[in-house]
């Protein structure tokens, strides 16, 4: 039983499907991230845990009591945090009532109140802005002063919808960690919206990726990368070459497949070999950091012979496309290799690396 | 500090209505009726200060003139015997015996009754069952712009046929009879003296000389007041006297035929306040009241007042009504009003109304041209007559023509002049 | 609140798949009450209207008699023509007029532009019949202009410049042209400056350019202000009246329901002019917001900006639109200055200006019959105070709920600007006399008021909800507080801009409305724009009308400067939303 339960949760706007029977489980100080394209219903996901949206189905349960189906629980009585894309800081209070606001409310006395205040923009990094207003404020601390709000109330659940998207990219970096370390530090269970790939790499415990409603995957960021369950993940986080082809062989002990492709034939790994058979198409993807150049043929298998068709020069990495048959391969190299445009060369696909994967 | 100042605004704004509701007064009477604002603001004030002095309270009156006196009896019969006045305070003869008729009036002799005349030259100044009498009477008249008039070097109108007079095309103005009683009052004198079908002529051929329609007989003469159009028809009396007070140069005329309009007052039916409604109607035609009613422009109605005394007092007005009736005493003034049938005039009062605004009001400008059609006939059969050739036959012509305009039939009456006009050129 | 949702909640597990879709008890409960405010003091009296509209006259039976006679009679037939020939003729004016000024003042940058504005725009919240009055006094046969002109020999006998359908058409168009330039401006403004550099560089000349770019992307805010302007004229009974037009549909509604002493025929024939002018009003209305609602060209969520693209005029140009801009300042001018001289003098006949001056007017309105400025000011506060609330309500359920019926209540109150004012006054006269007597009780006038003024507010309070982001809300809901703490704590506060604006427009235009209230006043309730008129129209007090007008006039550009300073800037408060955002 996990601290978040969303079962079979459906919302529709009109007639179209936000989010489509999704099913998850976030168990207790767990960050977990849903990362999509826009329109995946990530955001409508988190505002139903947060109950600012009413779902037309199914239920959100949190620490095992049900936020819908028993009577809708406002947001208000849900003991959560939630920080907004674009801060949602009030004007027209101090930094200081920001934060305390959800204290006054519960009551709270006020010396305990000036404490815990302090404590959280200590931790936010803001100790000694408590009388400045927002509007004296830079983007960056505003965020914070959300953050601080939020986690003012030592809230059971922390909701944060694209905290960070509004920031500028060294910015966004460095609130990463702060935010992973301070949720951590804190225990606070974490549900993490975003659109940035590697943003959600970085933060969270297990990523969901959902496409058009759905939740296409839901593993650690390491699984996502290396094991995606369909060509959407595999394309979506990181770089991918994809390749496609006819199966004409099939081990079934070794779980591999050899593949027809129009440079050759390929032995790619299949994770279960029920799912492809003989004289089928299939895809197979490999991530560019996983071919090898070869000055010469080594004699392995899945080597082949290609055309340096563009360099790109990232500074730190070096991208070559490489043309074989018809086929433009992306393949990661040093960046002080001396390949130009128009040069033969030879790629090593490590049957290993190439997987075969679902659409 | 923004909170404490809308909170000081909240207050502030419930303040408001509180401060309405301070000053509501315990006594109270209520007038109805188309007098003019300073004929009522004078007996307010006189009224408020002898109840003051004599009961001791303070009383709080209020008085709607929702428009001429037709407008007013409407009002009077919306309220069906449930009225929100005490008292139906102007109007003359016909608005009173309608009132009367319709029971929304009850007779109360007050405290002065023999003062007051019970006719004069054959009009009714008051009612012998007690139910009105007169307070303030006057004349129908017609006024001018002295300055407008002596600018465009017009003769003064002094009958009801001068004005027909060509020289005065574009310089008429009146209102509608339905829109005021004193027009509609003209429109009669001129039907019952004339007999319908000339009266009607009439109308006709004065309609060709408007420079046009006013809204109501006080728009008429805000509008000769400011040299608009300089001639209006259809004015009390007390209105050029009012007008010059505030420096506009307007002058009344006593036409040649005109009528008593003896402004009376009397008692609602059902006046929830009818204790002082008797209060103010004893003081009204009391002197001290008669005194207001001068001081207010308008004429005093009791038999005894001298105005040459008053004036000897000091008193303005009373210098001014000298001026204006040329006699000591409202009723010594030499003139002979027409015998007014009122019955025959309540009879037909809507048809009146109807027809003078279906017939010449919605079609003034046929009226103007067929007009001005038979009018450039006619001075060329002048023409032609002074040339030496035989008119005759295009003469009984455009009588026709002219006979036919006078019945309202206009097309007819253009045809028949074209035809004369064709005669001519035989 | 929150007991209720927990009380509505009992429902089980089963129910778990049939949740309604974001409709909540209290959101329903508010739609109720707001209808059945709506309900009660719009649509019923507006249905016994026309209920009794189609009453054959003088019989009671129902047939549609009254409207055959109305369409059958050519005399009515004309009225109607003149009214639609007056709306085109003051459309074509304003549009002449405010073209060259709105593009003036979008685009030219001019010194001293701001008091332009101000004075470009001082006719909204002037009364209509206030300029009537000052430009018969300054513009009569022998008022200060004619007599000025024979003083200096230009001219031997004096002009006739406003009796007369011309004088109607300026006077009335004078009294529109803000409305017509602010449309124009927000159109001006508002164009993307690089649609235009686009066909600069493509090679087209500026005139091209305007016409064939500029223009027609202001197509739709001009509409907006055109339907403004075109049915001005169905609902203006009282500035033709002063100048002796009455053959105009609103006039003779007017006339012939005021007038009608026992002519029963006459008062339906007024009650059938009454609806025809409301069914124009709002049918022009309904058909033109459709088709400026299928061509939006310019992006609204940008706000009203100040200026768009600048361009710096020819010296020649700017020498013309100094001249231009200064000649329509000084025809507005005129207003307040005439009914200035007017009101501290008397006695002013055939003279250009005054030579006696007095207080005395002053000290009849302030002294003797205070009783107007305290109805005036009791009505429209009490006005307010419904106004408010129901604003409130009303734009908090527009703006932040799915509830039912809320977009019909949108629409009733967007009607409400274009319905004519004696509509709402006949139909209260007679909806609440008998069956629901509330006319016999002063309230009926603030009640009155409140109902045809209410868009002002409501508006703007929507308005300024749209602009405040609802994630503001939902972190107070987050943060525990309920929606009724987060509504005074949150909400409040940061409309109060919007909200301040609104309160004051609502009362300027509650404070000068006659139509409405010349209806339904008994003894004892006049307000000070029926004292205005009663003074003018009814007595020869000339002095004490323009008396009130004045006082009226500098007590609303008085409480317009405190909502320009609060609102920020004269262009947010006379048009767009209040409230800006952060």
């Amino acid at each position: 039983m996990g601290f978040i339960e969303i079962r079979d949760l459906l919302k529709k706007f009109g007639k179209v499907v936000a989010v489509d029977h999704v099913w998850l489980e976030i168990e207790k100080g767990e960050i977990v991230t849903l990362l999509g394209p826009s329109g995946c219903g990530k955001t409508t996901t988190l505002r139903c845990i947060a109950g600012l949206e009413r779902p037309d189905g199914g239920d959100v349960l949190i620490d095992g009591v049900p936020m819908f189906s028993q009577g809708f629980v406002p947001p208000s009585k849900r003991g959560i945090g939630m920080v907004f894309q674009n801060y949602a800081v009030w004007p027209h209070m101090s930094v200081f009532d920001n934060v305390a606001y959800g204290l006054k409310i519960a009551r709270i006395p006020k010396g305990v109140i000036r404490q815990r205040v302090q404590e959280t923009l200590e931790l936010v990094g803001l100790k000694g802005l408590e009388h400045r207003y927002p509007t004296q404020l830079s983007g960056g601390q505003q965020q914070r002063v959300a953050l601080a709000r939020a986690l003012a109330r030592s809230p059971k659940v922390l909701l944060l919808d694209e905290p960070l998207s509004n920031l500028d990219a060294k910015l966004r970096e460095k609130m990463r960690f702060e935010i992973k370390e301070l949720v951590k530090r804190m225990g606070i269970t974490t549900v993490y919206v975003t659109h940035d790939q590697a943003e959600a790499m970085v933060i969270s415990d297990r990523v969901a990726i959902m496409n058009l409603g759905k939740i296409v995957q839901v593993a650690p960021p390491a699984e996502l990368y290396h094991r995606p369950a369909t060509k959407f993940v595999a394309d979506f986080i990181g770089v991918t070459n994809f390749i496609s082809g006819t199966v004409v062989g099939l081990d079934r002990a070794n779980n591999t497949v050899r593949m027809e492709t129009n440079f050759g034939t390929l032995i790619c790994t299949v994770l279960s070999s029920d799912t492809v058979s003989v004289g089928n198409k299939a895809t197979a993807f490999i991530r560019p950091e996983d071919i090898v150049i070869l000055n010469a043929h080594s004699g392995d298998e899945n080597v082949f012979k290609g055309t340096i068709t563009h360099r790109i020069y990232l500074g730190n990495i070096l991208y070559l496309f490489v043309e074989l048959g018809g086929t433009s391969l992306r393949v990661q190299s040093l960046p002080a290799a001396s390949y130009a445009e128009g040069d033969p060369v030879f790629l090593h696909l490590a049957p290993q690396k190439c997987m075969i994967i679902q659409e | 500090m923004k909170w404490l100042m809308v909170r000081i605004g909240l207050i502030l704004c419930l303040l408001f209505p509180a401060f309405g509701v301070w000053g509501a007064a315990q006594q109270r009477l209520g007038w109805i009726g188309p007098i003019y604002k300073e004929l009522a603001e004078s007996l307010m004030r006189g009224f408020k200060d002898y109840y003051r002095r004599t009961y001791g309270e303070e009383i709080e009156i209020t008085f709607i003139r929702p428009g001429g006196w037709p407008v007013c009896v409407d009002k009077v019969r919306l309220w069906g015997g449930k009225p929100d006045a005490d008292v139906f305070l102007g109007a003359g003869a016909p608005a009173h015996e309608l009132l009367k008729r319709l029971g929304l009036i009850v007779p109360y002799k007050h405290a002065h009754w023999d003062a007051i005349p019970g006719e004069w030259k054959g009009m009714l100044v008051k009612d012998p069952e007690y139910y009105w009498s007169a307070f303030a009477p006057w004349l129908v008249t017609n006024i001018y712009n002295e300055r407008v008039i002596k600018i465009l070097g017009l003769p003064i109108p002094k009958t009801w046929t001068d004005l027909l007079n060509p020289v005065y095309r574009g310089h008429i103005v009146h209102c509608l009879p339905y829109a005021s009683g004193t027009m509609h009052e003209v429109v009669e004198i001129i039907l019952q003296t004339m007999g319908e079908e000339e009266g009607w002529a009439y109308w006709r051929r004065l309609a060709v000389n408007l420079a046009r329609f006013s809204t109501g007989s006080v728009d008429t003469l805000q509008i000769v007041a400011r040299g608009e159009v300089p001639i209006g028809i259809a004015q009390p009396q007390m209105n050029a006297m009012a007008a010059r007070k505030d420096g506009y140069p307007v002058a009344a005329l006593i036409p040649d035929k005109t009528i008593l309009v003896p402004e009376a007052a009397a008692l609602l039916a059902g006046a929830p306040n009818e204790r002082n409604a008797k209060i103010f109607l004893d003081w009204l035609y009391s002197l001290e009241g008669q005194l207001y009613v001068l001081k207010g422009l308008y004429f005093p109605a009791r038999v005894d007042i001298s105005l040459s005394a008053w004036a000897a007092e000091g008193i303005k007005e009373a210098e001014y009504a000298i001026g204006a009736l040329g006699a000591d005493n409202f009723w010594a003034v030499e003139v002979e009003p027409i015998n007014y049938d009122l019955d025959l005039a309540t009879q037909r009062w809507d048809e009146v109304n109807r027809k003078y605004e279906y017939e010449i009001y919605r079609k003034l400008d046929e009226i103007k041209t067929t007009f001005a059609l038979i009018e450039e006939v006619s001075s060329k059969i002048e023409a032609a007559r002074k040339a030496g050739r035989d008119v005759a036959g295009a003469e009984s012509k455009l009588k026709e023509a002219l006979n036919l305009f006078g019945k309202g039939e206009y097309e007819a009456a253009r045809s028949a002049a074209v035809e004369a006009r064709d005669l001519l050129g035989k | 609140m929150q007991g209720l949702e927990q009380a509505m909640g009992s429902r089980g597990v089963g129910s778990a798949n049939r949740l309604s879709p974001g409709w909540s008890r209290p959101e329903i409960i508010l739609s109720l009450l707001l209808w059945t405010v709506v309900g009660l003091f719009i649509l019923y009296p507006l249905f016994f209207l026309l209920l009794e509209s189609f009453k054959i006259a003088g019989t009671g039976r129902l047939g549609f008699q009254n409207y055959i006679d109305f369409f059958k009679d050519t005399y009515y037939l004309k009225t109607f023509a003149n009214t639609i020939l007056l709306g085109l003729l003051v459309l074509a004016t304003t549009t002449l007029l405010g073209l060259p000024l709105a593009y003036i003042l979008a685009r030219y940058r001019i010194r001293g532009k701001t008091i332009f504005i101000a004075l470009t725009l001082l006719p909204i919240v002037l009364p209509a019949y206030a300029g009537a009055f000052a430009f018969i006094i300054f513009f009569g046969k022998w008022g200060t202009l004619n007599l000025l002109l024979m003083e200096w020999g230009a001219i031997s006998a004096p002009l006739n410049f406003i009796y007369g359908l011309h004088g109607l058409v300026f006077i009335q168009s004078l009294h529109l042209l803000p409305f017509m330039v602010l449309s124009l401006l927000a159109g001006f403004t508002n164009i993307d400056p690089s649609l235009e550099e686009a066909a600069e560089v493509e090679g087209a000349s500026s005139l091209r350019r305007f016409l064939t770019i500029t223009l027609p992307l202001c197509t739709p805010s001009y509409l907006a202000g055109a339907v403004l302007v075109f049915l001005w004229p169905f609902t203006d009974w009282l500035t033709p009246l002063l100048l002796g037009q009455t053959d105009l549909l609103p006039c003779i509604a007017y006339i012939n329901i005021a007038y009608h002493f026992t002519d029963v025929y006459r008062k339906y024939m007024g009650i059938v002019s009454v609806v025809v002018s409301g069914i124009v009003c709002v049918g022009t209305f309904l058909t033109l917001r459709r088709w400026v609602e299928r061509k939006k060209y310019t992006s609204l969520s940008k706000g009203t900006v100040l200026e768009g693209r600048i361009i710096n005029p020819h010296p020649l140009g700017r020498v013309i639109a100094y001249v231009y801009l200064s000649i329509i300042a000084a025809l507005v001018l005129i207003i307040p200055v005439v009914l200035g001289l007017s009101a501290f003098s008397r006695r002013w006949v055939f003279e250009p200006f005054p030579t006696y001056w007095t207080l005395e007017n002053f000290k009849v309105i302030f002294w003797e019959t205070p009783k107007l400025l305290r109805n005036s000011f009791l009505f429209s506060s009490i006005a307010l105070l419904f106004g408010v609330v129901f604003g409130l309500a009303s734009a908090y359920l527009l703006a932040r709920t799915r509830a039912p019926g809320r977009n019909a209540l949108d629409f009733i109150s967007t009607l409400l600007l274009v319905l004519p004012g004696i509509a709402i006054g006949v139909s209260y006269l007679m909806a609440f006399w008998k069956t629901i007597p509330i006319a016999t009780h002063w309230i009926i006038m603030p009640l009155a008021l409140f109902v045809r003024r209410s868009p002002y507010f409501l508006r703007m309070a929507h308005a300024s909800y749209l602009q405040l982001d609802p994630s503001l809300e939902e972190a107070s809901e987050i943060s525990g507080a309920g929606k009724l703490r987060t509504f005074f704590h949150i909400t409040l506060p940061l409309l109060l801009k919007g909200i301040f604006v609104g309160v004051i427009m609502f009362f300027i235009m509650a404070f000068q409305e006659i139509s409405t209230a010349v209806f339904l006043y008994r003894g004892g309730w006049e307000t000070l724009p029926i004292g205005i008129y009663l003074n003018w129209h009814r007595g020869m007090e000339f002095g004490i009308a323009a008396a009130m007008a004045f006082f009226m006039v500098v007590m609303v550009f008085v409480l317009l400067l405190i909502a320009a300073r609060i609102g920020g800037g004269i262009l947010n408060v006379a048009w767009g939303a209040g409230g800006r955002r952060e």
